[in-house]
């Protein structure tokens, strides 16, 4: 069949894919090796776990950062993905004014660049004499988690036809129990991934915080840089090898809770 | 006979979050621009241009040219790996592992992938202690703190973004089209880039969006990996609105970098558009 | 008798710059199965949308037993709907589905329990109870559609084409199926569909409609045998339109000048003078075709051409012929296969043949007069 010499599609992205999965992988495995290393340096010392004993029981700060961390995640993820599922709902199958714009304003945090929201809403709160703290981080965060509920929750309506909401009228159902037994039971699948990559986005964040934290008020990404600046690598290490072994845990464990949910 | 508008209700607090949030603190950087500054931050009430006059310096155009030539390239390098990549996996049988492969990276957090690769590049990286340690090389390189440095990183940190819609398109995509165009008489290469790539116009698009525009903001990455010399638009902002305190001219900047990037948008959207025209919407 | 009366009085509808319909008034009976029949974009499915409260006219009414509903909300009328696409909420089973309109309105737990397994058993569907919609086939999902929308007993049952989603073979079953339902619940359907065979076998009568207007309505059989205008002859099955000029009347029949064709006459369906411009429809299955010259000894009025066999269509128990005169006017003939196929003499591509019919079983569909 193949009469043409040279080597074909196939092995070509094959090539690249392998060149891919390694430019991924051996920078993390690399972080994972070294944080077993009894030496501070990137030279391997020998085995140890020492770095995990620090991080564990020495490091309160970091513990600390990553509780705020949590709370903002928690606390933005639940109010972004509320205003972002009802509103999802209210552009996708509602006609009213102005809508047009409202569906442009609202996805343009998505593709202006991170550092003019941080900047923007830092001046906005210095205008108002706000004290940067955990709560304008919490501000900050939903802001930006709202366009990516919102893009979830349309593409899930995007799946069903108008016909059901007509049907659930038909058949005696009232605004509110269209709202509450319908649209949004029917939704959870976009409504829970539009909250896990609320949580994800938040934990993430590194940008948007550094600019509308202020002192003592420190979530894990801002702890990871001031420790990259401190120069502590082994404890991030440690810390890096305990997140990606929490990002597969959680991944795998989602696609499996997934697929029993909704096959 | 629909008396009550729901549609505006359900959209309230949407419209009222985003009019708070985004729509007043961007008007803000805005009015901002135009205002003289205070010594310690802050802005006096009065019309000015210092914030635009300020910027007319060879050094900011220097900063504005280094940003997006650093973002051409990273997004074209992204591509480059990010389409065929994305081919195998949507070609391949196992695709759900393959899918998995590329979302562990995506998910783990940004600052630890960077830090990642200042552990690898550094002058007391692993790569150099290997180089050193094969003798391959007698004094540490200078792998870090530098553009290359910005473009690889970028690189690894926006290409998951551009492999998952590519890969969702590609997914979608009638391979045998690629047959009929081989049937028809149309070489390989001549199937590659008159029917393969303008099929996936729409997963490059985003691709190309996911990628370029992140890295025309980039902040940290600069900040982490690039050295004095490599200064992007984003930590020229920030210097203005947390060292120097001369925040008409951090607003001022803003709205450069929003105005580059809205151009970028544009440009890129109206080529493919033209390059489109005669193809069916799908 | 369970059901209503439903009275769609001078309806207007536009969306727009256009006109979807117009002045449409409609008179359906107690218990009937009504059809709307209409090609795609005749306002059949705004009509049906405007009785269920999904779309309000412009103007018009639209009563129920006398009692205007047009002011009501869609969940406020004794009315329900089978959609096309089925409408079944994907996140409830089989029996919740069912349920909902019952638990809307507060019901207990044992008449929910009653009324899903009774509707559900009516439509065969007791061993599913507990799946799905994603687990179901198309037909299953139309039959808890229908269960669904009868479970609250209402007074008239409108159907969206709820078969077109489903393959030709499960049609006709579902067809069927439609129909003794109707006949176990007794109450109004209304129907609405562009297939003229699905209208024509289940329903009581039909209305042709067109352009957002209402063209005929009638019987099955009326509108088949006594198409009111050219549009509905061509629109129900297949014909063979002929027309001319008047050149004389008698008691029962007209003859008349057709191009190509010469004097042919035609029964006076409707009063008809000398010099009118008439149109008349003769159905495919109505004219005989033979290679000899027929026997017409008796019937003195039959109409004999001859042609040429130009294109013929085998499908088994009929034979579709195309027939094409000198003067190049072609006929579209089919002939029914009542013998095995040995015993016949078979007429071959190319042929010459004898095309008759009795001016009997034409219909005189459209006169103009001059």
């Amino acid at each position: 069949m193949r009469t043409n010499s040279g080597i074909n599609k196939r092995q070509i992205s094959l090539v690249v894919f392998v060149s891919v999965i390694l430019f991924f992988y051996i920078p993390l495995l690399v972080l994972i090796l070294y944080s077993f290393n009894s030496g501070k340096t990137m030279v391997w010392r020998g085995f140890s776990l020492q770095w995990y004993e620090e991080l564990f029981f020495h490091s309160s700060d970091l513990w600390s950062a990553f509780r705020s961390s949590l709370i903002v995640a928690l606390s933005s993820s639940f109010i972004a993905t509320a205003i972002g599922t009802i509103g999802g709902i209210g552009i996708h199958w509602y006609k009213f004014k102005w809508k047009k714009y409202l569906q442009i304003v609202t996805y343009l945090p998505l593709i202006m660049p991170e550092i003019i929201i941080g900047v923007s809403l830092l001046i906005m709160f210095a205008w108002l004499k706000w004290k940067m703290s955990l709560f304008t981080i919490f501000l900050a965060h939903t802001t930006f988690n709202i366009p990516f509920v919102l893009l979830i929750i349309s593409s899930r309506l995007d799946e069903f036809d108008y016909q059901i909401i007509e049907a659930a009228h038909d058949l005696g159902a009232k605004e509110i129990d269209t709202l509450l037994k319908v649209i949004i039971p029917m939704s959870i699948p976009g409504i829970i991934s539009g909250f896990l990559m609320s949580m994800t986005l938040s934990l993430d964040d590194f940008v948007i915080t550094f600019f509308v934290s202020g002192p003592g008020s420190s979530t894990l990404p801002l702890h990871i840089y001031s420790m990259i600046n401190r120069g502590v690598f082994p404890v991030i290490n440690a810390l890096s090898t305990v997140l990606i072994a929490g990002t597969v845990l959680l991944s795998v464990s989602s696609k499996n809770i997934q697929k029993y949910m909704f096959k | 006979m629909k008396k009550i508008n729901y549609g505006k209700i359900y959209t309230a607090p949407l419209t009222m979050w985003i009019t708070f949030f985004f729509v007043i603190p961007t008007s803000i950087i805005f009015l901002y621009s135009f205002l003289k500054k205070k010594l310690r931050g802050g802005v006096l009430w009065e019309f000015s241009i210092d914030g635009y006059t300020a910027l007319i310096n060879q050094s900011f155009f220097k900063v504005v040219w280094f940003t997006v030539v650093i973002s051409i390239f990273a997004t074209f390098l992204t591509l480059l790996l990010a389409i065929p990549t994305s081919y195998f996996i949507a070609r391949s049988k196992r695709k759900n592992l393959y899918l998995f492969l590329v979302i562990v990276p995506f998910w783990t957090n940004f600052l630890i992938r960077i830090f990642a690769w200042i552990s690898i590049l550094g002058n007391n990286g692993f790569l150099n202690n290997m180089l050193l340690s094969l003798g391959i090389i007698k004094s540490p390189l200078m792998l870090l703190y530098n553009q290359y440095a910005i473009i690889v990183v970028t690189v690894y940190t926006y290409l998951p973004y551009a492999i998952l819609p590519l890969y969702s398109t590609i997914e979608k995509f009638d391979f045998s089209l690629l047959e009929a165009a081989r049937d028809l008489g149309a070489s390989k290469l001549q199937s590659l880039f008159k029917i393969f790539l303008p099929g996936i116009r729409s997963g490059i698009m985003t691709a190309t969006i996911f990628t370029f525009i992140p890295a025309l903001g980039s902040y940290a990455i600069p900040l982490l990996v690039g050295g004095q010399k490599s200064f992007m638009i984003g930590n020229l902002i920030a210097r203005e609105l947390k060292v120097t305190m001369n925040w008409p001219l951090a607003s001022s900047m803003s709205v450069v970098l929003t105005v580059v990037t809205t151009i970028g948008i544009f440009i890129f959207l109206n080529t493919n558009k033209n390059k489109s025209e005669l193809k069916n919407e799908n | 008798m369970k059901g209503s009366v439903v009275l769609i009085n001078d309806i207007n509808k536009s969306f727009g710059e256009s006109r979807i319909l117009n002045n449409v008034s409609l008179e359906i009976k107690k218990g009937e199965f009504f059809s709307l029949l209409g090609p795609s974009g005749c306002g059949k499915t705004t009509l049906l949308r405007i009785i269920a409260g999904f779309e309000t006219p412009d103007s018009g009414d639209i009563k129920l037993d006398n009692t205007s509903i047009i002011n009501l909300q869609p969940n406020e009328r004794h009315v329900n709907t089978i959609f096309q696409n089925y409408a079944l909420f994907p996140h409830l089973s089989v029996y919740e589905n069912v349920a909902f309109p019952l638990r809307l309105q507060k019901k207990s737990e044992k008449i929910i329990n009653e009324e899903v397994r009774k509707y559900l058993s009516m439509v065969k569907l007791e061993d599913h109870i507990k799946k799905m919609p994603s687990q179901l086939s198309g037909g299953q999902k139309q039959r808890v559609s229908i269960a669904r929308a009868l479970v609250l007993q209402p007074n008239v049952l409108l159907l969206d084409e709820p078969l077109s989603a489903l393959d030709a073979k499960l049609r006709q079953h579902m067809l069927i199926e439609l129909d003794s339902i109707h006949d176990q619940v007794g109450i109004t359907f209304i129907f609405v569909t562009h297939d003229q065979q699905e209208a024509l076998s289940v329903s009581d009568r039909v209305a042709v409609m067109h352009q957002g207007v209402v063209l005929q309505v009638g019987t099955p059989s009326q509108i088949y045998e006594s198409p009111g205008n050219s549009f509905v002859a061509d629109f129900i099955g297949e014909t063979n339109f002929i027309e001319g000029t008047v050149v004389s009347v008698d008691d029962k029949m007209g003859v008349m000048n057709v191009d190509g064709i010469g004097k042919v006459n035609f029964y006076l369906d409707k009063p008809v003078k000398t010099g009118d411009f008439v149109r008349v429809t003769v159905r495919p299955e109505k004219i005989r075709i033979t290679k000899e010259y027929p026997k017409i000894e008796g019937h003195p009025h039959t109409i004999v051409l001859n042609g040429i066999v130009d294109e013929l269509i085998y499908t088994g128990f009929q034979t579709k012929f195309f027939v094409h005169l000198d003067s190049k006017v072609l006929f579209k003939v089919f002939k029914q296969h009542v013998k095995y196929f040995m015993d016949e003499t078979p007429i071959n591509w190319k042929d010459p043949v004898y095309i008759w019919w009795n001016p009997a079983d034409g219909y005189l569909v459209e006169v103009e007069p001059r």
